[in-house]
């Protein structure tokens, strides 16, 4: 039986839908209340938090994973495949700051706020500028605003959060969107199971070119 | 009391009796294998200047290493693995004769997994080495070694993967793209990412057959079906060459295998770690195990970095993962996990 790591929240209703598209009898999913483990039609469902969906891959508890990229990016597990992108949830990684941060000269390092620390550090060393990173844990549109920073890295969606706090994007970081992430070792063991399941997941448009069907 | 009494740094781990016996039974019998094929016992220091790892072709990154600063101002790095190590030994004090060498005992990395956990694990293997200057190949032995270590475990349902670095090195190299771009497609198939092969397709014009060869290459596992479809593919002479002999090794491991409980398969994508490897990679799973038992492959521009040139062929056993794994299996409480 395959075990599917789900994100709960947004994600779990993206793809929930999807599947149900698809048709999957996603009934059971939907009605879980409180349940953290469900099975469905051959697939064992878990649902966690994004971090612990990696956690659980991570020790080969779970063989397939439903994250963000943004997840991947900042989590330091590697024991995965990405295996494709599923097209949903679909924003960006970006410094935002105030219109006058991209003309400032600083005289001293700069001060960058954020929850994503591995993907800030990551984006300033490949850029060769050496900046200081403050840890927030939520509504770090607050960093500038207090003069805690200078600048952010966040997600940004639709920028309306942004624009409501007098920031801009200064900077596009990376793109971010849903992937489904593969154990590398039930990659080897499930590798039709996976695709099977991979199937009600895809939007039609990439099937046949993620599945390497380039006849 | 204090906390360090009774308790450990999130790195360190006890081993305790269950543990301890089936880790020993299982290096005593790994090194029963190893003797079948005339293999010496050979010991390397735990610490040796972290330049032996770091300086190699892609080698050790520092942050891999657990280091040390000596009274003379060195820097030394507790061992991360042998083979490194072993080929200092062996051009510097064994010889040019060809051999077999094999060694178990514990080695040091940080790990980014399990949030930093263990940095310490047993290791088991063995290095077969020809002789300096001479061209041979000894993965047919190191088949057999795989094959009778894990009829002597007991270990049921392995799979070997098999994979060769050659192939996704030559084909980045004929790909008409810049460095940046190459690396980016390296860690795409690396990771299998098909979304990434993809989007990156529609943003460089490539001849018909690359095109092809790209999409089908994260998809490439399987048995020797994938191997001929790749060869469809190749319209390089070159990349060819690579796929006819990686055909010739898997009818080899057929015949090896032809009837073992291991069960082979091809990973079209092959990309080491470590830089050393030059062409037969090799990594033995077990369903539900999150890594490999045990891996290896062939080296034979090593020994050049150190000054003689000789063809190699190593692998190692995860010895902890194993006696983890042994000791799950045997529901715990007997004392030698192995029949």
């Amino acid at each position: 039986m395959l075990r599917i790591g789900l994100t709960k929240g947004r994600v779990e209703q993206q793809v929930l839908q999807r599947l149900e598209v698809c048709g999957l009898d996603v009934t059971l999913l939907r009605k879980k209340t409180r349940a953290l483990r469900v099975r469905v039609d051959g697939y064992e469902f878990i649902f966690a938090k994004a971090n612990d969906v990696m956690t659980f891959l991570e020790h080969g508890l779970i063989d397939v994973g439903i994250v963000g990229k943004d997840t991947l990016m900042e989590h330091p597990c590697t024991a995965y495949y990405e295996y494709c992108d599923l097209y949903l949830g679909q924003c960006s990684f970006a410094v935002a700051s105030y219109p006058s941060y991209a003309s400032t000269v600083f005289q001293r390092r700069k001060r960058i706020a954020s929850k994503y620390v591995h993907v800030t550090k990551n984006y300033f060393h490949s850029k060769g500028e050496d900046v200081e990173i403050i840890k927030l844990e939520g509504s770090v549109e607050l960093a500038p605003i207090s003069g805690l920073a200078d600048a952010i890295v966040d997600i940004v969606e639709t920028g309306a959060t942004l624009e409501a706090n007098g920031l801009v994007v200064i900077e596009h970081v990376a793109d971010i969107s849903v992937r489904c992430v593969v154990h590398r070792t039930s990659f080897r063991f499930q590798k039709e199971e996976i695709d099977m399941f991979i199937k009600y997941l895809l939007p039609v448009s990439q099937r046949c070119v993620e599945e390497g069907g380039s006849e | 009391m204090k906390h360090y009494q009774f308790t450990l740094p999130k790195e360190s781990e006890d081993f305790l009796v269950q543990r301890t016996c089936t880790k020993t039974k299982v290096i005593q019998e790994l090194f029963g294998v190893f003797s079948n094929i005339q293999a010496m016992p050979i010991e390397t220091p735990a610490l040796e200047y972290a330049r032996l790892f770091t300086d190699v072709l892609h080698g050790f990154q520092e942050k891999e290493l657990l280091l040390w600063v000596n009274d003379e101002g060195e820097t030394l790095a507790f061992r991360p693995e042998y083979t490194l190590p072993i080929a200092r030994i062996v051009t510097s004090k064994l010889g040019f004769e060809a051999m077999r060498l094999c060694y178990s005992g514990t080695v040091f990395r940080r790990q980014e997994k399990y949030s930093g956990r263990s940095v310490e694990k047993v290791q088991c293997g063995v290095e077969v080495l020809g002789a300096v200057g001479e061209v041979c190949d000894e993965s047919f032995e190191i088949l057999q070694v795989i094959q009778t270590a894990c009829q002597r475990l007991n270990l049921s349902k392995v799979l070997l993967t098999y994979s060769d670095v050659r192939l996704v090195q030559r084909f980045l190299s004929v790909l008409g793209c810049d460095d940046e771009k190459r690396d980016g497609l390296q860690n795409a198939l690396e990771y299998k990412n098909s979304s990434y092969i993809s989007s990156f397709i529609k943003t460089i014009e490539l001849p018909l057959w690359q095109e092809r060869m790209l999409l089908y290459l994260p998809h490439a596992f399987g048995g020797q079906e994938v191997l001929w479809k790749l060869l469809e593919y190749s319209e390089d002479a070159v990349l060819s060459e690579i796929i006819h002999e990686m055909i010739a090794f898997w009818k080899r491991m057929e015949v090896v295998y032809k009837t073992s409980p291991i069960n082979g398969c091809v990973d079209a994508i092959g990309i080491a770690k470590r830089g050393y490897y030059t062409s037969t990679l090799l990594e033995g799973y077990i369903e539900n195990q999150p890594f490999p038992m045990f891996q290896g492959g062939q080296y034979d521009t090593l020994y050049g970095l150190f000054g003689s040139t000789r063809c190699a062929v190593g692998l190692t056993f995860d010895v902890s993962e194993l006696s983890v794994y042994i000791d799950r299996l045997k529901g715990g409480g007997e004392c030698f996990g192995l029949d």
